[in-house]
């Protein structure tokens, strides 16, 4: 967990893979769900689909926001760009750490 | 495997700041079933205490206060379906052997850090629960044509239980306009979809048959527990589909399946209504309607939803919960339940879930 937090705050969202199965292991862990294998840290191609979104007025998270599926794996981030829409192709610009600890992710919508 | 009663319970007044600690809060639903059983102290097998509190070694602390020795005693924690967790736990050990008696309580206060799974880190910064539950409310919009007003009157239904219940932290009214126009959250979530996590406590005891028998004309029987856990964080629960609970559906079915019960024969519900849209979402997942069709879902002639005010009425001291929701079907059951008797019922369930849906339990309780 601490090495995949070291890339975040270099704004660089990387994903553990089994070793083994070559399963990609969300929320980070260096073992293995399914085989139970030593997993590796891995580069991750940051591109995924919208498949919710709606609009935050909560204090220092407000904005559009949703949950994007990154070839398997979920998450929950800020979503820029114009229009947005369901099932629309969007991908990660940015990630780090908020002030509070928390892990930000941002996506832009591509344009169609 | 051997039957198992509730036999009495209580539930303290729901508060949004009391001037009781934790294990005072504990201890008063617990003196509350002391005081008006027949069971004395020593003959409790075993204390459990569900809470999210941090605070250590606490089911013992409560032991301590109440000069109660019993051979068992811990901490269970499930952040919001703790208190179910705990009667499941009790349940076991009574129908075992292990135990005759277990007192379950649980309590908790506003301030708890529960309300936050700062582990899962698929949530990004939208940590707080009412994002999640956002997100499944869009859905259910988008897919099945439900609509803000269809979440706000549930809302409005579970205030008017409330009103009755004079333990619940909201006992007034409200209409639809104040749902409709009170602040908005996150879209499509208004302030009055919300629970409200605050201070409480609620206890109840469990008995095995011939110690019941001898306690009570009157046991309320677990005819029926499910329960599934699909995993912790939202990247897990999401991957079925945003508009229905897989925890919940499962869970239902193995309670239907021990109680040989089925939806049609439950007379009375206390769901899991954290947020309006959960409301929605359990009438389809515990079979009450079909798939979509929660948002109409028009219940008064069938079953009795949520009579105590549910936990947008009462409040949602966490890890008392599920032992409020289990009290008030017994309640009723026994026909004790006062000004909010839902006249001729005979069986009851409860449905309780945790973090977005994560895991969920159902019991199924019968006359």
């Amino acid at each position: 967990m601490q090495e995949f937090l070291d890339y975040i705050r270099k704004g660089e969202f990387r994903i553990y893979v089994c070793a083994s199965c070559k399963k990609k292991i969300w929320p980070p862990s260096q073992y293995c769900p399914g085989c139970l294998s030593k997993a590796d840290l891995k580069k991750f191609e940051g591109k995924g689909i919208l498949l919710e979104f709606t609009f935050s007025y909560l204090k220092n998270i407000e904005g559009m926001f949703g949950i994007v599926d990154m070839s398997g794996i979920r998450l929950v981030g800020s979503v820029f760009g114009r229009p947005l829409r369901h099932g629309m192709e969007v991908t990660m610009i940015n990630c780090g750490i908020n002030s509070d600890g928390s892990i930000f992710y941002h996506f832009k919508g591509h344009k169609v | 495997m051997h039957n198992v009663a509730v036999v009495s319970y209580g539930t303290s007044k729901f508060s949004k700041e009391s001037n009781l600690s934790l294990f005072e809060l504990a201890c008063q639903p617990c003196i509350e079933i002391l005081k008006k059983n027949k069971i004395t102290k020593d003959k409790i097998d075993a204390v459990l205490f569900s809470t999210c509190s941090p605070e250590q070694y606490g089911s013992n602390i409560i032991c301590e206060m109440l000069d109660i020795h019993p051979r068992i005693s811990h901490r269970i924690e499930s952040l919001c379906n703790s208190g179910t967790n705990a009667i499941v736990s009790a349940y076991s050990y009574i129908s075992s052997g292990l135990c005759d008696s277990v007192l379950v309580v649980g309590a908790e206060k506003a301030s708890t850090p529960a309300n936050r799974l700062i582990w899962d880190i698929s949530r990004g910064s939208f940590t707080y629960p009412v994002c999640w539950a956002a997100l499944f409310a869009r859905a259910h919009m988008r897919k099945y044509g439900t609509t803000e007003e269809q979440m706000a009157m549930i809302s409005v239904m579970n205030h008017i239980g409330a009103e009755k219940n004079p333990n619940a932290l909201f006992k007034h009214k409200i209409t639809l306009t104040d749902v409709m126009h009170s602040r908005k959250i996150v879209e499509p979530i208004k302030l009055l979809d919300c629970s409200y996590t605050c201070d409480g406590s609620s206890a109840v005891l469990l008995l095995s048959e011939h110690k019941a028998k001898e306690a009570t004309d009157n046991p309320v029987w677990i005819k029926g527990i499910g329960q599934h856990t699909v995993g912790a964080s939202f990247n897990k629960v999401t991957h079925d589909d945003l508009t229905t609970n897989r925890a919940t559906r499962i869970a239902a079915q193995m309670a239907y399946n021990m109680s040989d019960f089925s939806p049609h024969d439950i007379d009375i519900v206390e769901l899991h209504d954290a947020f309006t849209i959960l409301q929605i979402l359990a009438y389809e997942d515990l079979g009450f309607t079909e798939k979509g069709e929660g948002g109409k879902f028009d219940h008064q002639n069938e079953i009795a939803i949520n009579p105590r005010g549910g936990i947008l009425g009462c409040g949602h001291p966490l890890g008392a919960t599920g032992l409020a929701q289990t009290a008030e079907v017994a309640a009723q059951l026994s026909e004790k339940a006062g000004k909010r008797q839902i006249k001729g019922c005979k069986t009851g369930l409860v449905h309780n879930l945790a973090a977005a849906g994560t895991s969920a339990t159902v019991i199924i309780l019968g006359v």
